[in-house]
This record gives structure tokens, C-alpha cells and sequence, in this order.
């Protein structure tokens, strides 16, 4: 299942989503930006 | 009225003359000659239909292509030269890129050596900031990028703002493009960034085939590799070899298109039909008869060293080839890597690179495929990497013994300097250095591809354009004579 992660703003999901691919390299990652800053958060 | 467009700036979309290696020149930045001028030699605009698709196109751009209409979406490849013919009813632009800013060698390394902006990243710049986009983000046109260099936005997240770039995919794009591309035509929201992991990765027979003609008449054969070098992210996907009967589909509609020739690609192409590192020889002949079927000129994108010196030592294969496809006094060509002449690090970072042969043995097994190809004319151009994180000093000095015991073979080696990821961060990343054994390293470089670049010029421009041969004999006395001057080679 591919994992699905928010983030509060463009930098902090670049931020996360280099995380995640350095430690799921060979997992479907997507990674979106919401623009009600609730911070980051994640559902798979 | 096209929906999709998918595009790429002029470096990408052009065939460089029928002559892919000068496509080089579009990794560097314009020496000794002016810019438009070195764009004219390396990236050549290609002619077009009424609607503005280019007679041929990048394979990965055509393989999109393919997919989206597969899925039923109106889409088409467009030159970037032709948007504004719909831009006002697209509703999403495609860009693939295999160099977007010029941060992977060789782009990289031409940049910290001359200080000086490649051409492929300015080119790609000038896309982005035709009116044609702008009008189009006016417009609320989705902007997807994608392609080898989609990790280079992951620095560059000023730019994904400024040019309003709505998802950044990075891996086989085939199966999640049709995704984005759905939701984006819906008006779902779309992710920033996705990675394409296994689930995602189209099988075999998801694999869609290319209905327009490719750069070259460029097919995929293979896509995986089995050998799992630690600097190489094709490594990640799983080995899938097109049937016969895929690879003929696509070779017919290159054919049919007019293009002259066939490149036969993948990873590794005489591990074509194999499920190991051993190159198994009949499906290799078969695949080979059906190119010459329809081409005769068929030529090669990667060969591993290792998997040379076992064809010819085993089953004379390299010979078979040889014979199958040269005529007298020809050549063909093809990317090799050597990577390193280190034993140690080969066995750091590419352990399984020389099987069947062990990691202890690479340097030879790098010399005994040079000798076998020159004797069949087979003309490797050969990468060399410096400045990963493993390397020491005296793997540096290795490198530069073996390019110095390969003199005697005729071939290019090009040395791909590689900027630490962390310095990339920084907006001044191309004024790192290299050390001394590396800038060592280059020049032995440039002093090998010196002594045979008369030689390959020769046969490689024989059925060029005049012009074109006149300007490329121009600049390599340019560079021998700057090289004999302040470099000492």
C-alpha cells in the first residue's frame, strides 16, 4: 500500500519525503501540501 | 485540441543530427563558440507536423505518451517550440528531463570545471519561462514533471513554487503518470511528490508500446539490472525482458515513421533473454536478426565489461555480433562502465558489477573487454566515476592506472565527477572542487580520448553534414590545442 503523508508546507514535505525514500526505498511514497497548517501528519 | 501535452525543452527534443553521443554537448556549457551556435551543433530543432509533434521524440516522452493514450486521454508529445498551438485547451503539460538543472555528471562536472552554466539547464529554464507556460498557469493548467533527473526538485523547491509545478513523480512513471494525469483532468488534489514503489511498477505487459517514432529509432529491450551497484537507482526496479514480438511493434513503428536506424536499449543488452548475470547467446541472436530485419544499422546503448569478456570467452558471441552487424571498415559504439579501476571500491560499491567474475578481478576484467571489442571494432565509451562518498585517494590513483593500461584499446572515457548530495543544498554547490587525484583523473581522461578521438571522428561524422563535420574538426583541434596549452596533456 502506498503511503500517504501531509505536510503544513512545500519545504517541510520535501523535507519529509526525503525522509521516507531514504527509509522506504522501494515503496510507493506520495507526499501532498495542505494549506491549512495543521501540521504534518500520516495515513496509509 | 490536445489535453495533455507532454513536452521537454530543446536540448531533449532533437535527434542531435541522427548522432546521439553528440548529445554530450548539451551536458556542457558553449567552449569556444557561442552559445547558439554550440545549441545548433549539439540540439538541432526537428521538423514537425501541422499540429506541432515532433517526427521523432524522446523514448521515455513517447513512452507516456503511449500510456495516456492507451488510458483513453487525448495526449500528445509537442515541441517546445509549438505549445502555444494548445495552450489554451490543455489542461495538463507533461516534462520529462534527463538533466532539469544540470546536477548529475556529466552535467555537474563540466559546470565545476569551467564555472560556467550548462546549456541543458538554461534551455530547460527558458522553457519554463516561455509566455506560453505562464499563460498556461494563468489558465490552471496542472503541471506534472517526471523523468531519470525528477529527484533534482527535491533541491530546487523555489523553483516547483515559482513555476507552479503541481506534482513531481519520480520512477516508472507509466501506471501513477495515467493516475495524476485522471485526477488532474477531474480536479482532485494532487500530490507534491510521489515515489514510485514496487506496487506501482508497470508489469511486463503494463509496459506500454511507444505508437510514435523514438530519437534514433531508440527501443527498450530490458528494464531492470540484476547487479544492484549501490550508485545506480535502475537497480530498485525489477528485470523485465520485452518479448520479441513487443520489441518487433515497436521497431516497425519507428520504421514506418522513416527513421534510418535502430538503437537496441537497456541496461544491459546482452543480458537480453537471461534471468542472471549469464548472457545467454540465442536470445540474443534472435533479438539481433529481428533488428537487422529492419534496420540496417543497428547499434547498442549498454553493455556491462563483465558480461563481454563471458559472451566472447563462452560463445564467441561478440564476434557473432561483430559479424552480424559490421561491414569492413565499421564501427559501432556503445556506453560501458567502468566506474572505478579500485578493486576495493568495486567491492564497496559494486560487488556483484564483474559477475561472474569476482569484484577482486575488475580491473583485468575492464582490460580483457576493451581487447576484445577493439579487435572487433567495437568502440566502448566508457564512464568513470569520482567523488562518491567511499572513495579514498588511492582508489583515485587505481582509476588512473587502468585508464593508463587501456591506451591501447580505441575508446572514450568520461570521467563522471559526482557532487556530494549534501553540497547541492547550497545555491554556490558548482565552486566545490575536486582534489588533485581527481582533476589527475580527468586529464588522463581527456589525454586517452585525445590520442583516439581523430580516429572515432573519422568514422563517426563520415555521413554527417559538412558543416556539421567541418564545426565538430574545428573545435577538437580547438580542445587539443587548449589542452597541449594550459593543461599539459
Amino acid at each position: 500500500m502506498r503511503i500517504s503523508v501531509k505536510a503544513d508546507n512545500l519545504r517541510r514535505a520535501v523535507e519529509i519525503f526525503k525522509e521516507l525514500r531514504e527509509k522506504y526505498p522501494m515503496r510507493s511514497i506520495e507526499v501532498f501540501v495542505v494549506s491549512d497548517n495543521d501540521g504534518s501528519h500520516h495515513h496509509n | 485540441m490536445t489535453e495533455v501535452i507532454i513536452t521537454t525543452d530543446r536540448t531533449m527534443m532533437t535527434n542531435h543530427h541522427g548522432k546521439e553521443f553528440i548529445g554530450f554537448m548539451t551536458t556542457a556549457p558553449p567552449i569556444f563558440m557561442p552559445e547558439w551556435l554550440w545549441m545548433k551543433i549539439s540540439a538541432p530543432k526537428m521538423k514537425v507536423n501541422e499540429k506541432g509533434e515532433p517526427w521523432q521524440a524522446p523514448y521515455g516522452l513517447r513512452k507516456i505518451e503511449a500510456a495516456l493514450l492507451d488510458a483513453g486521454i487525448d495526449a500528445a508529445v509537442i515541441d517546445p517550440d509549438h505549445l502555444g498551438k494548445h495552450i489554451d485547451e490543455a489542461k495538463v503539460i507533461a516534462i520529462g528531463h534527463h538533466d532539469y538543472f544540470a546536477l548529475g555528471p556529466p552535467s555537474s562536472e563540466w559546470w565545476v570545471l569551467t564555472g560556467k552554466e550548462p546549456v541543458n539547464s538554461k534551455s530547460f529554464r527558458k522553457l519554463m519561462e516561455r509566455p506560453e507556460i505562464r499563460r498556461a498557469k494563468k489558465n490552471g493548467v496542472k503541471i506534472i514533471v517526471g523523468g531519470p533527473a525528477a529527484w533534482q526538485w527535491l533541491y530546487m523547491p523555489e523553483l516547483i513554487d515559482k513555476w507552479g509545478v503541481d506534482t513531481v513523480i519520480d520512477g516508472e512513471g507509466e501506471k501513477v503518470t495515467v493516475e495524476i494525469v485522471k485526477k488532474a483532468l477531474s480536479g482532485e488534489e494532487l500530490p507534491k511528490f510521489i515515489q514510485v514503489g514496487a506496487e506501482d511498477v508497470p508489469s511486463l505487459h503494463q509496459i506500454p508500446l511507444i505508437k510514435k517514432a523514438s530519437v534514433n529509432g531508440l527501443v527498450e529491450i530490458s528494464r531492470g539490472c540484476p547487479r544492484h551497484c549501490r550508485f545506480c537507482s535502475v537497480t530498485l526496479r525489477p528485470l523485465r525482458h520485452y518479448t520479441l514480438e513487443m520489441i518487433e511493434r515497436e521497431l516497425e513503428v519507428n520504421k514506418r515513421a522513416g527513421v534510418e536506424g535502430c538503437i537496441l536499449h537497456s541496461d544491459d543488452v546482452l543480458l537480453y533473454g537471461s534471468d542472471s548475470v549469464y548472457p545467454r547467446p540465442e536470445p540474443i541472436i534472435k533479438l539481433h536478426e529481428l533488428a537487422r530485419k529492419y534496420f540496417k544499422s543497428v547499434g547498442w546503448s549498454h553493455f556491462s565489461l563483465s558480461a563481454v569478456k563471458y559472451a566472447e570467452e563462452n560463445y564467441k558471441l561478440m564476434s557473432r555480433l561483430s559479424e552480424m552487424l559490421l561491414e569492413d571498415d565499421d564501427y559501432v559504439g556503445v556506453e560501458v562502465g567502468i566506474e572505478t579501476g579500485s578493486p576495493d571500491l568495486a567491492e564497496k560499491i559494486m560487488p556483484a558489477k564483474a559477475l561472474p567474475y569476482s569484484a577482486r578481478e575488475w580491473p583485468s576484467v575492464v582490460i580483457d573487454a576493451f581487447s576484445i571489442m577493439h579487435e572487433l571494432r567495437i568502440v566502448p565509451a566508457a564512464t568513470l566515476i569520482t567523488g562518491i562518498p567511499e572513495e579514498k585517494p588511492e582508489d583515485v590513483t587505481k582509476s588512473l592506472e587502468l585508464v593508463d593500461e587501456l591506451k591501447p584499446y580505441r575508446s572514450l572515457i568520461v570521467p563522471m565527477y559526482f557532487v556530494p548530495m549534501g553540497l547541492l543544498r547550497d545555491k554556490n554547490w558548482y565552486r566545490a572542487q575536486p582534489t588533485q587525484e581527481q582533476m589527475d583523473l580527468m586529464k588522463a581522461c581527456l589525454r586517452h580520448d585525445l590520442f583516439w578521438i581523430d580516429d572515432l571522428a573519422r568514422w563517426y561524422l563520415r555521413k554527417a553534414n559538412p558543416l556539421l563535420r567541418l564545426s565538430i574538426r574545428i573545435f577538437i583541434s580547438l580542445v587539443k590545442r587548449a589542452a597541449s596549452r594550459y593543461l599539459f596533456i
